[in-house]
């Protein structure tokens, strides 16, 4: 007999450790493992491996990931203070920057009937409201920072928290921001029914007024921020003024720029720098003088003051009877250039019409004219190359989406896709809830930046959707793919025919909608699908 | 964390209804459940969905849950149960090396003390090499280590018989040496 067989082999030694021996073999082996130390000896070494393996395999290095926690545990403490921060964050938003809106718009007469308006007003002045509203602003980019932050922190630290976590860190942490005393503004604030400026008062500040009749006769050596029914500025503006108001009259002077919102707007006295506005009715009266250039968009704009600098004008009509010093250009349906009218640049008009232009007038150069028209024909060349432009531009995002996301895309396209009927009801009913609620979120403002991240996903769903559809009918003809190159391929010819349909006229917009919520709606349910998994498997706390 | 014994009537009163209990069931058991599909996929996405489809399965065959036995052991099962389907979705084609004369001669080998792990050796190191491991060879390693599986209960689940699961075991255990040697 051979040495090595009076030994008891690794496997038996190893099946003795597991107690995996009958229990014969056993006890012979407990008996050789007595007589033998070089056995004994590989005995204990595979003890201690076995020790050592079971240890490192026990070890516990990776927490429970968050999403599958039971979830009666983010209840307690999470839930609680998401709920406190979130109300403390809400109620200063709300305090701070909406109620004040609200109430000054309310008292210039804009309520909640009018809120397309008193948006379209705003829009248009949002620049001119960057002084009022500068932490306003950094509150937002602060919101949108901390969001990009919280993904990347929930990304990263998604193994020790739970979704629900990470939201209730950023509110902690927002909600410090927000209540942090803001910085002190140099401003006096009035906030009256009526205010006067008396004659010979002088304001040495900035001066902010929330009233419904506000007169200028004084002298405010800062900016004047108004928000009123109307306003008349006869006495002097060192600084900007910007305004919203339904009347507002300059009989005074301005020494810096105008900013305004107004239903009409008079200009009769001096602006010392430029005048951008929107509204109804502007008019620069005869004596006015203007020292900058004129960017509006108005119903109605008669110009019979000079203005020395540029002219853009967008409105209806617009009447030029002065001399304008700089470049001209009007967009709008009629232009009408009175016997007083020159202008000293260039002049272009985008209209329904040709402008009318007095004999009279000088003009430096004749009158661009563009007659804008709603259906421009295509050649047909610049046809296929935009349908190839788009076509390409689809399938590389498609290609980027099937690489980045195969088993996703997988699911989508073989479950989901073929389903077309309740994919396509799913699709319109989520693009349906999802756009209700970006406009009922955007309408409040606070919710702005939530509203416009809504809507940003939902249009680049609604249009890396297609991918889907169009893999599923490449697949539907060339048969399904047995490499990626291959899946690639179906694609490309599945969004091709997507888009050769697309570029017929009527039909096309149909085949837009339909591929858009059709593949929308599979990825939905797909989404969907993946929750319930996760959620019948983690229990919820009643 | 529950005793032995309080799983077990956790687990008949889940079976009668009570989410509660089944709550108190899955957290109990959940992170453990984890660290094994994430040890026996190698991939902590997959493991995530595991630990999920593991828990659906077993609430779904909670009647199949004899209570006067331990419960933990029934869980590990189903979830190496899971794991061995996931593992062989990855190879559709399942090729295993079971080459007879190869591991004929396994049998044969004298032991070998002075090769085995050394205990210098980090847990990080031990795990990176089992990491390595073939699926199957790395399976059996996880459940018989980590879900103390026996020898017979694993062979159920991977299909094979007893002997066998414990030679691919110690095949395991050489391969780990080689590559912590290296």
């Amino acid at each position: 007999m051979s040495e090595s067989a009076k030994h008891v082999e690794e496997l038996t030694i190893m099946r003795f450790l597991d107690g995996e021996l009958s229990q014969e073999r056993e006890q012979k082996t407990r008996e050789h493992l007595i007589r033998c130390a070089s056995c004994r000896a590989a005995h204990e070494a595979l003890k201690a491996e076995t020790e050592l393996l079971r240890a490192a395999i026990l070890e516990r290095e990776e927490a429970l990931p968050g999403h599958l926690r039971p979830r009666h545990a983010d209840v307690s403490w999470v839930l609680v203070a998401m709920i406190a921060f979130g109300t403390l964050a809400v109620s200063t938003l709300w305090t701070r920057y909406v109620q004040p809106i609200i109430e000054s718009m309310e008292s210039i007469g804009l309520d909640g009937t009018s809120v397309a308006t008193s948006l379209v007003i705003q829009g248009i002045l949002w620049e001119g409201w960057s002084d009022m509203f500068t932490d306003f602003f950094e509150g937002m980019a602060l919101f949108l920072v901390a969001v990009a932050a919280g993904c990347v922190l929930h990304w990263g630290w998604r193994r020790f928290l739970s979704s629900a976590a990470t939201l209730s860190l950023l509110l902690v942490a927002l909600s410090g921001v927000l209540t942090a005393p803001a910085s002190v503004q140099a401003a006096v604030i009035k906030h009256v029914e009526t205010y006067t400026l008396r004659e010979g008062e002088v304001i040495d500040n900035d001066l902010i007024v929330l009233g419904r009749r506000v007169v200028i006769k004084g002298t405010v050596t800062g900016d004047l921020i108004v928000c009123a029914v109307s306003v008349e500025i006869s006495g002097e503006v060192q600084g900007d003024v910007l305004g919203i108001a339904r009347r507002i009259e300059v009989t005074g002077s301005i020494n810096g720029s105008l900013r305004a919102g107004a239903q009409t707007l008079i200009i009769d006295g001096e602006v010392g720098r430029n005048i951008t506005a929107g509204g109804e009715v502007v008019r620069l009266r005869p004596g006015a003088t203007l020292r900058g250039s004129l960017i509006a968009g108005f119903r109605e704009v008669v110009l019979n003051a000079p203005v020395p600098r540029d002219l853009i004008l967008a409105a209806k009509t617009s009447q030029i009877d002065a001399r304008i010093g700089g470049s001209v250009l009007v967009f709008g349906e009629r232009l009408e250039v009175g016997p007083n009218g020159a202008i000293g640049g260039e002049a272009k008009f985008f209209g329904a019409k040709e402008p009318e232009v007095s004999a009279d007038a000088q003009l430096n150069s004749p009158f661009e004219f563009e007659k804008v028209e709603d259906d421009e024909e295509e050649s047909m060349t610049s046809r296929i190359w935009a349908l190839f432009g788009y076509w390409a531009a689809a399938f590389i995002l498609s290609a980027a989406i099937m690489l980045m996301t195969p088993e996703a895309t997988e699911g989508v396209v073989t479950r989901h896709v073929p389903d077309y009927g309740k994919s396509f009801l799913v699709g319109l009913i989520a693009s349906v809830v999802l756009f209700a609620f970006t406009f009922l979120v955007s309408v409040t403002l606070v919710g702005l930046p939530l509203g416009l991240t809504t809507a940003f996903v939902l249009t680049i769903g609604l249009y890396f959707s297609q991918a889907y559809v169009a893999a599923y009918i490449g697949r539907e003809i060339l048969g399904t793919p047995t490499s990626a190159g291959q899946a690639l391929g179906r694609v490309a010819l599945g969004l091709f025919l997507i888009y050769i349909a697309k570029s017929i006229p009527v039909v096309g917009s149909v085949v837009t909608m339909i591929a858009a919520l059709w593949g929308f709606g599979a990825l939905s349910l797909y989404v969907m699908d993946r929750r319930k998994q996760t959620e019948n498997a983690v229990p919820a706390e009643a | 964390m529950s005793s032995r014994d309080e799983l077990e009537s956790l687990a008949e009163q889940a079976r009668e209804g009570s989410s509660e209990a089944w709550a108190e069931l899955y957290e109990a058991n959940a992170p453990a459940i984890f660290r094994l599909c994430r040890r026996a996929l190698n991939n902590r996405q997959e493991a995530e969905d595991a630990t999920a489809a593991v828990f659906l399965k077993a609430r779904l065959r909670l009647n199949q849950f004899d209570a006067s036995r331990p419960f933990a052991p029934w869980l590990y099962r189903v979830a190496a149960n899971h794991c061995w389907d996931e593992l062989r979705k990855r190879r559709p084609h399942g090729e295993w090396d079971d080459a007879e004369a190869e591991l004929q001669k396994l049998e044969d080998q004298a032991p070998t003390p002075q090769q085995a792990i050394l205990l210098s050796e980090t847990k990080r190191n031990v795990r990176n090499a089992i990491a390595e491991l073939d699926d199957r060879s790395r399976l059996v390693v996880i459940l018989r280590y980590f879900a103390d599986m026996s020898y017979e209960e694993i062979g159920n689940v991977l299909g094979i018989s007893s002997n066998f699961t414990g030679v691919l075991l110690l095949r395991a255990r050489r391969q780990l040496r080689t590559r912590l040697k290296q």
